[in-house]
């Protein structure tokens, strides 16, 4: 694709139609274009013209062109003469009226092999008077255009506009239904980053294009100064480059502003941004800055920004994506920034990759523990994680990766990563493991893996629990009873669509939902009844209403494994 | 332990990390060239997730290529393994 039009500026449509599944790629090909055959068609019939055309155009110029009724032969000729009216269309003052083409020394000689005369172009400007392309037909005669020719074109760019618009949101449905995936790609690529600075790197390349933003900034506090370090990235387009620099630490700047309050900030128009941050940069490394973002991670120190050259109408799902960005970038922050206590290698990067502070949950007290097996140097790949999923909503997720090691460490991350980003993406607890299902089959190492996921509702106490072949969560019920739900099936990646039932329980006042590792319970030589019935005896035996005292209580009571590692996750009531 | 019998395998005592480099050079490739392979596991005291990945490669690897690989005569003990797994829908336990 070719830029072309002289003042990119002045064509505001942001993030557009030509940027859709195909168009950019195969601007000829007839399959993905035929959406503005119906326009063509109706203008060739209306008009009595052979040829006519709907070139379509973004704010950084980039253009594709649909014709109807050309032979294939001479394409390339009459894409270049199609382009050529859409220029000089744009160029003047929005039509383009050409009686003779061969008088037209800017057009003589595309006309001249494409055996063609007369041409009539009309912009196409959307509703918010944005341009977005051109309608154009050709005759093969000289032709006087009257001035009803011209109003029908005028009346045929309407539905041209509306197809384009159409476009825009299939566009925009492609982008949202792909950002899952997009989402489980930054995962990936922050659980290979190695440092900080590669975690920074990383985040605002790959940020930035999941949420259609011009430019992504990863930003750390650095302690010694109480700067910002900001680094960004701008990758809109494949032009990408990439800079760092520092901020001063106050709320004078949106990414400030959320490191120091713990809260997202939304500016959707350049307006909002003036008045909120009169300070804030109005144009960064040459994009015309019209809304900005601001999210901190989970610990703080951090924050992830973004800026658009458009307005943005912050709604839910976008909403979701930011957090959950924000999420994977704080992530790979704590991983890459694990303190360098004296343990091995594999078991600091275990320690690392589990959440070192569970989030608040209202109403509930949570607690968790991770311990490697005592003869065993190596560390396994147990994880899990709890995450905000919405105000009323926390997803809890406990997992074992077969295998030890750093290949199963580096795996567990990988999965734990992968969950967080599918907890704000997903509505229901079955998606999130079929997801997971399907993301395990592709990552090596993850086969076979086994996980639980619950999801918590605090206004509620309702309980909604999927086991993937993992040990049977337990329930302890204020009689004291304690309850072991059923498994959901199989475990994860088996490579087949296996369905897996949801079990719903409530959990009242008093109560404990208790997620576990195998090494808790399995002892060699031993049935897993017999270990499974040591800890619902340890739980009935635990002080239920104080959930990291019971979770010590039963720990001590059931012993450290031979070899597994174990992890445990407790919510209480 | 592991012993090769008629159609397929019999194992033994514990399946785990000790054992597991052998198993999955009987399971891989499949004994014999076709029909059903039988593994017996009557007197299996536990399996460990390594083990349990080999018995569902090698089932996987059967059902590619028009067989079955069948769990046979499990002890309790295998039996409930395979529940707390999620497999014994999965596996073909006879």
């Amino acid at each position: 694709m070719n830029a072309f039009y002289p003042h990119p500026a002045r064509l505001k449509r942001p993030f557009n139609v030509v940027d859709t599944i195909s168009f950019v790629q195969t601007p000829f090909d007839k399959v993905a274009n035929e959406s503005f055959a119906p326009v063509a068609r109706l203008a060739r019939q209306v008009l009595a013209v052979p040829i006519t055309f709907v070139t379509v155009i973004d704010s950084a110029g980039n253009h594709a062109t649909y014709l109807l009724n050309v032979d294939d032969d001479n394409e390339n000729d009459w894409e270049s003469l199609s382009v050529a009216i859409a220029k000089l269309s744009l160029a003047s003052d929005g039509v383009l009226d050409v009686r003779d083409g061969r008088e037209d020394h800017r057009l003589a000689p595309l006309i001249r092999k494409t055996h063609t005369c007369a041409c009539l172009a009309e912009r196409l400007v959307d509703i918010s008077g944005d341009i977005c392309g051109v309608l154009g037909v050709i005759d093969r005669r000289q032709r006087v255009w009257t001035e009803q020719d011209r109003t029908t074109l005028s009346d045929l760019s309407g539905f041209a506009v509306a197809e384009i618009d159409r476009r825009d949101a299939v566009r925009l449905k492609f982008a949202e239904d792909h950002s899952t995936e997009q989402l489980l790609h930054l995962a990936k690529a922050l659980t290979a980053a190695a440092g900080l600075e590669e975690i920074m790197q990383r985040t605002s390349r790959i940020a930035g294009d999941l949420v259609g933003a011009s430019l992504a900034y990863a930003a750390i506090v650095d302690l010694d100064t109480g700067d910002l370090n900001l680094h960004y990235g701008k990758t809109l387009r494949g032009r990408e480059s990439e800079r760092s620099t520092r901020l001063r630490l106050d709320e004078s700047s949106s990414l400030g502003t959320a490191v120091l309050t713990g809260r997202p900030v939304h500016l959707g128009t350049a307006d909002e941004i003036t008045r909120g941050f009169p300070l804030e940069m109005a144009e960064a490394d040459g994009i015309d800055v019209q809304a900005l973002a601001a999210y901190p991670t989970r610990r703080g120190h951090a924050a992830i920004g973004f800026a658009w050259s458009h307005s943005v109408t912050f709604n839910d799902p976008l909403r979701r994506t930011l957090a959950t960005v924000a999420e994977l970038f704080g992530l790979g922050l704590e991983r890459a920034s694990a303190s360098d206590r004296d343990r091995s290698v594999a078991d600091r990067l275990q320690r690392s990759l589990l959440p070192g502070v569970l989030p608040f949950v209202p109403g509930a007290q949570t607690a968790a523990m991770y311990e490697a097996g005592a003869a065993n140097l190596e560390v396994g790949g147990d994880w899990y994680d709890i995450v905000a999923a919405g105000p009323d909503r926390y997803i809890i997720g406990i997992g074992d990766v077969v295998g030890r090691g750093l290949h199963a460490a580096v795996t567990m991350g990988e999965l734990r990563h992968a969950f967080a980003a599918l907890v704000s993406r997903t509505d229901s607890l079955s998606a999130i493991v079929e997801n997971l299902d399907h993301f395990a089959q592709n990552v090596e190492g993850a086969r076979l893996s086994t996980m639980v996921a619950a999801s918590y509702e605090p206004s509620t106490g309702n309980l909604e629990v999927i086991s993937a072949g993992h040990m049977p969560p337990m329930v302890h019920r204020s009689d004291g009873a304690v309850m072991q739900l059923p498994n959901g099936g199989p475990p994860l990646g088996l490579g087949e669509q296996l369905a897996r039932s949801t079990v719903k329980t409530t959990l009242g006042e008093g109560e404990s939902l208790w997620l576990y590792t195998d090494g808790l319970v399995e002892r060699r030589g031993e049935p897993v009844d017999v270990g499974l019935g040591r800890l619902r005896d340890a739980i009935k035996n635990s002080r239920a209403f104080d959930s990291s005292a019971a979770l010590r209580d039963v720990y001590e009571e059931l012993g450290r494994p031979e070899s597994d590692d174990v992890a445990v996750v407790v919510l209480s009531r | 332990m592991i012993e090769v019998i008629e159609g397929g395998l019999r194992l033994s005592g514990e399946i785990d990390a000790s054992c597991i480099d052998s198993l999955a050079s009987h399971l891989n490739p499949l004994p014999g060239t076709t029909g059903d392979v039988a593994i017996h596991l009557a007197n299996v005291g536990f399996i460990d997730s390594s083990g349990l990945r080999e018995l569902i490669d090698a089932h996987q690897r059967a059902e590619r290529s028009g067989r079955r690989v069948l769990m046979t005569d499990p002890s309790p003990v295998v039996v409930r393994l395979f529940e707390i797994s999620g497999l014994s829908k999965y596996l073909h336990v006879a």
